[in-house]
């Protein structure tokens, strides 16, 4: 018997001093709560819904009973459900269309608000201020007033002529329409218009995080570059960009997942509304979900391959 | 001959003396330029921003005579509290916001609890498992809730761990729904709201501490608890304090759980989500919902409801920036 490797078994790992084992174990007892939260109300759920969209689940008096039933309710979502295909098109092409126009923004933001000037405290203040309420209370109005034509994009305000409140962008497109411009041309330039905002909206984060990182860059590196004589176009391609990148590649993948997250997708209304409204199929509801979730997992995840093979990491 | 070399020796000379100057103008021209440019910039952009609340404020406090005349539009003629005192009886506004803090307030400080702790489990213990843990964080954040939210229901509907309630329950799980207790577990054990981003903020945070002031600690003899709660806590409360005015903000706004699983809770944003309805039917019906008057004071209980995340976050904005600048995301 080769007793060396048999108390190997027991004994403490090499390299580990009891002071690290100890420390590991009040390690896992920081992470207890985590972890119990992790198996009850993840795992488990997520396992669940899976199951339930591979299966029949008819809703009983006492809770409801499963029965498997193969990709049947994949199909039903794909091929028969008259909204579900396209509405999850129209999703995604929203998504790639503000997605690279977000990262670009809150770059160019960051790296303005990075600069020594007068009222820099102020202005980052008021760029934060759709981190703080982009918010439900202000959106499930403004949603609401939406429906009912008086509120849009950019709040409603007084008319001069109607004493109706009336949208930024509908007067804007009112004025170039009077102008006598093409209307294919309005709609392009309101589009736009609404579009900023938007953007300007989902870009709070992504700014405080691209801030951070540029904060991060080490002064030396700008100071070797300027005995070297390098230009300031130089600088920003050779040592900010690079130094940034890991954390452009965190906000697009923040970007991503924050808007097929929030509450007003479409596709996740339809999801809620399918389990929850109509005839409660909750089995449709589990297979819809889990495809948007497929989808999104493979657009991150090719994405983030390819963008992964740009990026810099200065300690690698 | 020679006259002429120098004659445009010295034309040449003085071509170049005036081209560095107007170089040397450019130069001095050009920041200022861009000052000009960025300045504009910064205001159009913080315009947009401000726009809705602006619009929102100037409603605030006109009359009705105020909003019926046309040639008032930004500035109050007849400056008045009516509206805000008809709203916040309307709303229940001092009842609402107590229930509303003191909810949020309980919730967000559990979750930054947990979060805070596995943050640190994260960044400065090595066990096994430590990364399966951290792939199940990063995937709370990346698998849309409403993904899971119907069996998350069912989970709360028949609350059962390893069979330990139904013992005393007659066999069987106990209803969580309509209780506090459906949030205050999920926040309790990091599964709250867009608790995986705290975990990950906080743990670079962690990570980021130099390891010199822990080890002293441990030489010193203290133990992980008192190392945690002496040495790395304090250098990690201004990203704590930002983990929890996000919490806080979040979960004031959050819709989604509180419709999930105890919508009979009158906080700030449910009184919201039922004002419109309120307003109208206190003016006489859905006829005045287009109104003019019925809108101002749709606006009013909008600002009503946000004033307090808006005050929390002037208030702490001086550390909400440090505390965002250290949290050093980087990688």
């Amino acid at each position: 018997m080769n007793l060396p490797a048999v108390k190997h078994l027991f004994s403490r790992p090499e390299g580990r001093s009891k002071l690290e084992i100890r420390l590991a174990r009040s390690g896992i007892l920081f992470m207890t709560p985590l972890f119990i939260g992790l198996i009850l109300f993840f795992v488990v759920p997520v396992a669940k819904s899976f199951w339930f969209s591979l299966a029949n689940v008819g809703v009983t008096p006492d809770g409801y009973q499963t029965a498997f039933q193969g990709i049947k309710s994949y199909i039903t979502a794909l091929k028969v459900h008259p909204d579900y295909l396209q509405t999850l098109v129209t999703a995604l092409i929203n998504m790639a269309k503000t997605t690279p126009f977000v990262i670009i923004f809150s770059f160019f933001m960051s790296s303005v608000l990075n600069q020594r000037f007068k009222g820099r405290t102020a202005f980052r203040l008021i760029l934060f201020l759709p981190v703080i309420f982009l918010s439900a209370a202000m959106m499930t109005l403004d949603s609401a007033d939406r429906l009912q034509g008086a509120m849009d994009g950019f709040g409603a305000y007084k008319d001069t002529f109607g004493g109706s409140s009336v949208s930024f962008t509908q007067q804007l497109s009112d004025y170039l329409a009077a102008a006598n411009i093409s209307e294919s041309t309005v709609s392009v330039i309101s589009g736009a218009v609404d579009g900023v905002y938007r953007v300007i909206e989902l870009s709070g984060i992504q700014i405080v995080i691209l801030l951070t990182g540029l904060q991060s860059i080490s002064p030396s590196l700008y100071e070797a570059a300027k005995v070297e004589g390098g230009s300031a176009w130089e600088n920003f391609w050779k040592i900010t960009f690079p130094m940034v990148s890991p954390l452009i590649l965190t906000c697009f993948v923040f970007t991503v997942i924050d808007s097929f997250t929030s509450f007003d997708n479409q596709v996740m209304q339809m999801i809620d509304d399918t389990a929850f409204k109509g005839n409660f199929d909750f089995s449709l509801s589990s297979a819809m979900g889990w495809i948007y979730f497929a989808v999104i997992a493979a657009i991150l995840g090719v994405c983030t391959f390819i963008l992964s093979r740009m990026v810099f990491y200065y300690d690698r | 001959m020679i006259a002429d070399t120098k004659r445009a020796r010295v034309s040449g000379v003085s071509a170049l003396a005036a081209r560095a100057e107007r170089l040397e103008k450019a130069k001095k021209i050009a920041p200022w330029l861009w000052s000009a440019v960025r300045l504009l910039l910064l205001i159009g952009i913080s315009y947009v921003i401000l726009y809705p609340l602006l619009v929102k404020m100037s409603q605030v406090f006109m009359s009705r005579a105020d909003l019926d005349d046309i040639t008032v539009r930004w500035v109050p003629r007849h400056f008045t509290l009516e509206n805000v005192r008809l709203v916040g009886a309307l709303m229940h506004y001092w009842p609402a916001l107590l229930r509303s803090v003191g909810w949020c307030g309980g919730l967000s400080l559990l979750q930054l609890a947990t979060c805070t702790l596995a943050g640190c489990g994260f960044a400065r213990f090595k066990f096994r498992g430590r990364n399966l843990a951290f792939v199940l964080v990063v995937g709370t954040l990346v698998v849309p809730p409403q993904t899971y939210s119907l069996t998350l229901y069912t989970v709360f509907q028949k609350f059962d761990v390893f069979g330990m309630v139904s013992i005393f329950n007659n066999g069987e799980g106990a209803s969580l729904l309509q209780t506090a207790w459906p949030m205050l577990l999920l926040s309790a054990t990091g599964m709250g709201i867009r608790s995986g981003l705290f975990i990950y903020l906080l743990r670079q945070t962690f990570r980021g501490l130099p390891k010199e002031l822990e080890e002293a600690a441990y030489v010193d003899g203290a133990g992980a608890w008192r190392t945690f709660f002496s040495v790395l806590m304090p250098n990690a409360l201004s990203t704590m304090l930002v983990a929890f005015i996000l919490s806080f903000v979040w979960q004031w706004n959050d819709t989604f759980y509180s419709n999930l699983f105890s919508p009979g809770f009158t906080t700030m944003i449910q009184v919201m989500r039922g004002v419109r309805t309120t307003i109208t039917q206190y003016l006489g019906g859905w006829q005045t919902l287009s109104d003019i008057y019925a809108s101002s004071l749709v606006n009013t209980a909008t600002l009503l409801a946000v004033l307090p995340v808006i005050l929390l976050y002037i208030i702490c904005q001086r550390f909400f920036v440090q505390g965002v600048e250290r949290s050093g995301l980087v990688g």
